[in-house]
């Protein structure tokens, strides 16, 4: 166990980065998302069919087929981006998929007589969306943006496929010198699962406080 | 409106599988598929005279297979469970077009060791996880592992070591238009690109401490990562590289090695018995000339010299 | 009554204008020929059987259902289409809905002080304070910070009567107000729109209430399967109905 303390250094900076990671993905995937959304409830066919569209994508491709093309295809391309950055991208982008589908049942639980109420007051249809539908859309699905938010976190360790050095690929290199594997990686794991628990709690909080009381 | 929902996400399927390919050729362009060791006719024959090596391999004498041993179980069983790589050019990679071909110095070494034991080159292959090559010996998944596992005193704290059977070092590729980089000496505060799991990960922070060292899953992905500018460098073994300057010319090797790896066979710690068994083979297919045939099959065919002496066994500390 | 004409004699620029309108749901013709006037300040009261159609008609005046053929004007302009301009004319026109409709996220305060900010740009301090006296108006300032699931039914009506009130509407539309309430609670709500047309409000209710149309109204008008049938006074409708249709329909209600 010593030298799990002898790596506390290079282990928290790369819990940092796994942080980083999920935070700024979540961020990014959360705003996407609802606007993916917004596109999606949208009377204009084409935002429709782009959303769905969209979705469709990122849901049907693994995430580590989009972080390996990222990755090297893209420089092929000519966009050289750096690593971290261009991991957060593509979480970004494919946890969108997820939290657009998450806020999207949120939006059937979206009183009908309220929309029209909307309506019948003078909001125009982004109002009543960004007034109404959103909000009461995104609370009601706190809980499973929060689980996509957990599985961002635990899909934050393939970005160590693709060289960002975050904690699974820190408990590599650890294991790679000090050869304990159990050890280390069950060491790895409860990390990650205090990360989950710490987002479910926080969902579960976030979802009593705004709680729509009907 | 249900069929053309069908059909769009037959269509996005489709384009995802396209997704798929474009990425894989994208991991595969630049380190060449070339680097696949039957390609080269040189080695392709030498690859075919195999077929005699294997014809001629040693078996061990039914005496060897001491009742109760880890080598009775495995003849018992009918087939040797291996741990190696099915992505490493020259050491051990399956043929995309023929998955039940496995080649390279490790997997053929590897036939070799299931003929001495079972009469048969009947290997069952658990790629390794190689960040799991300790547990999956200690909880007995797999009875050996050839997978360029580094002898270490550390490591032997937990697995044993037959061997080393090769010995091999790191070297330092570079894109040929670079001539700043000449050697391992050249790389303090520069990025280098290093294979996950591989020896460099920390052979490279100990020669240049203010290195940044970039990890990629597979030695493809690695070249692909320097012939795109992610890094300065790429240290990896001398003779993957050396194989890889061959075949794409945008990239060269640069000084000598500056390590010295011994490859070691993992084995289930405390295993002497299985594990002198192993050493014994080693011996003996060093002495009729196999190893080096093997070695001038694979390994040898991406360098011009000849197949070098084997390492002793039990050389290195920890072994 | 606050009204000082006749219906029989409408004045020059009536504020609503319906002129020849149909509407069918699919096959089912739900709005016959239907020809209308509503004067400023006047109170119009639709009643008549489920079904009849009276419900539609409230819902077509600002839109929040299509006609099929005829014009409906407010204040001379005809109904706009779709977009800025029909969300311009809505914020003119209040409603209130049987199941109240309150933004259900929001405080009380929020409902009746969000569209005069959000659609009318009035700023936020001012349109609090608006919303406040709305309150006060309906009698449940208290509730100001609560949300609408933990108001009474009535309570949440009046909240909604004040919301449609904080955007200053030229004409107020009331679909069946108090039907999804407790009978307990009708009156605190009829007692807020009686109070409304005491000031002067025009206004369009439908309603079951028999009490309140021949309190409030200036007119009563009667709908039986698409069509108007009566258009009158509310003494000459209750006591002297000429159609059989409404003597019919009177004759079940009051016999409850």
């Amino acid at each position: 166990m010593d030298f799990l303390a002898a790596s506390a250094g290079p282990i928290a900076e790369a819990l940092g980065t796994t942080i980083l990671l999920a935070v700024a993905a979540g961020i990014g995937s959360i705003v996407l998302g609802t606007l993916i959304t917004a596109a999606r409830i949208s009377p204009v066919p084409v935002l429709r069919w782009a959303a769905f569209g969209y979705v469709q994508f990122f849901v049907n491709v693994p995430l580590l087929v989009l972080l390996v093309l990222a990755v090297f295809a893209l420089p092929d391309a000519g966009f050289l981006l750096p690593l971290t950055p261009t991991a957060i991208i593509v979480l970004t982008l494919y946890e969108a998929a997820y939290v657009a589908e998450a806020v999207r049942s949120g939006v059937n639980t979206v009183g009908k007589g309220e929309i029209e109420a909307s309506r019948a007051l003078g909001f125009t249809l982004g109002q009543t969306l960004r007034v109404l539908v959103i909000p009461q859309s995104l609370r009601a699905a706190i809980q499973p943006i929060g689980n996509v938010m957990i599985a961002l976190t635990m899909n934050t360790a393939l970005a160590a496929a693709v060289g960002v050095v975050e904690l699974t690929s820190a408990a590599n290199k650890l294991n790679l010198v000090e050869a304990q594997p159990i050890l280390i990686f069950t060491a790895a794991g409860l990390i990650y699962m205090a990360l989950a628990l710490a987002i479910g709690l926080t969902a579960g909080r976030l979802e009593k406080k705004l709680r729509i009381r009907r | 409106m249900i069929t053309s929902r069908s059909n769009l996400r037959r269509g996005l399927v489709l384009l995802a599988s396209a997704a798929t390919v474009v990425a894989l050729s994208a991991c595969s362009s630049g380190a060449g598929s070339s680097a696949v060791p039957g390609s080269d006719p040189t080695a392709s024959a030498a690859a075919g005279s195999l077929d005699s090596v294997y014809a001629n391999a040693p078996v061990a004498e039914a005496a060897a297979l001491i009742p109760g041993s880890t080598m009775e179980k495995i003849k018992q069983r009918g087939k040797l469970i291996v741990a190696e790589a099915l992505d490493a050019p020259l050491l051990s990679q399956q043929d995309p077009t023929n998955p039940d071909d496995v080649e390279g110095f490790d997997a053929d070494l590897a036939k070799m060791l299931a003929i001495y034991i079972l009469g048969e080159p009947n290997v069952e292959i658990v790629p390794p996880a190689s960040e799991t090559r300790e547990a999956l010996l200690a909880n007995g998944t797999v009875d050996v592992v050839f997978n360029t596992y580094t002898i270490t005193e550390k490591r032997a704290e937990q697995v044993d070591f037959a061997g080393p059977y090769l010995e091999s070092g790191l070297a330092v590729a570079v894109k040929s238009d670079n001539t700043d980089i000449n050697g391992i000496d050249d790389l303090g505060g520069k990025t280098v690109i290093v294979g996950a799991n591989t020896p460099a990960v920390t052979a490279v922070p100990e020669e240049q401490p203010t290195a940044t060292i970039v990890s990629f899953a597979t030695d493809p992905q690695a070249l692909q990562a320097l012939t795109q500018g992610r890094g300065d460098a790429y240290v990896q073994d001398f003779t993957l590289l050396a194989s890889h300057a061959i075949d794409d010319k945008s990239i060269k090797v640069v000084g000598q090695p500056f390590t010295t790896e011994a490859y070691g066979i993992g084995l289930k710690k405390d295993d002497s018995q299985f594990k002198s068994f192993i050493n014994d083979w080693l011996l003996k297919i060093q002495a009729d000339g196999s190893w080096a045939k093997i070695w001038d099959a694979t390994l040898g065919s991406a360098v011009e010299s000849s197949a070098p002496t084997p390492p002793a066994i039990g050389s290195v500390p920890g072994s | 009554m606050t009204s000082s004409t006749s219906p029989a004699q409408h004045p020059a620029s009536p504020l609503v204008s319906v002129a020849q309108v149909q509407k069918h749901f699919g096959a089912h013709h739900v709005l016959k020929d239907i020809d209308l006037e509503i004067a400023r300040g006047e109170v119009v009261v639709i009643v008549g059987p489920s079904g009849s159609g009276k419900s539609t008609l409230c819902r077509c005046l600002n839109r929040l259902e299509t006609i099929t053929s005829g014009t409906i004007t407010i204040d001379g302009v005809p109904l706009p289409a779709e977009g800025r301009a029909l969300a311009d004319l809505r914020a003119e026109v209040g409603m209130v809905f049987q199941s109240f409709n309150l933004f259900a996220h929001r405080t009380i305060l929020d409902n009746v002080a969000l569209a005069p900010h959000i659609v009318s740009k009035v700023p936020l301090k001012q349109a609090r304070a608006e919303a406040v006296a709305l309150l006060e108006r309906v009698g449940i300032a208290d509730k100001a910070e609560r949300f609408p699931g933990e108001l009474s039914g009535g309570q949440q009506q009046r909240a909604a009567i004040a919301r449609a009130l904080a955007m200053k509407p030229k004409l107020m539309l009331f679909d069946e107000p108090t039907s999804a309430l407790d009978p307990e609670m009708v009156s605190e709500v009829l007692d807020v729109i009686t109070s409304l047309a005491d000031d002067g409000m025009t206004m369009v209710v439908v309603t079951h209430e028999m009490g309140f149309a021949r309190r409030a109204a200036d007119r009563v008008i009667f709908m039986d399967d698409g069509r108007v049938v009566e258009d009158t006074t509310p003494d000459e409708f209750f006591d002297n109905a000429r159609s059989d249709r409404a003597r019919a329909f009177l004759s079940k209600i009051l016999a409850h």
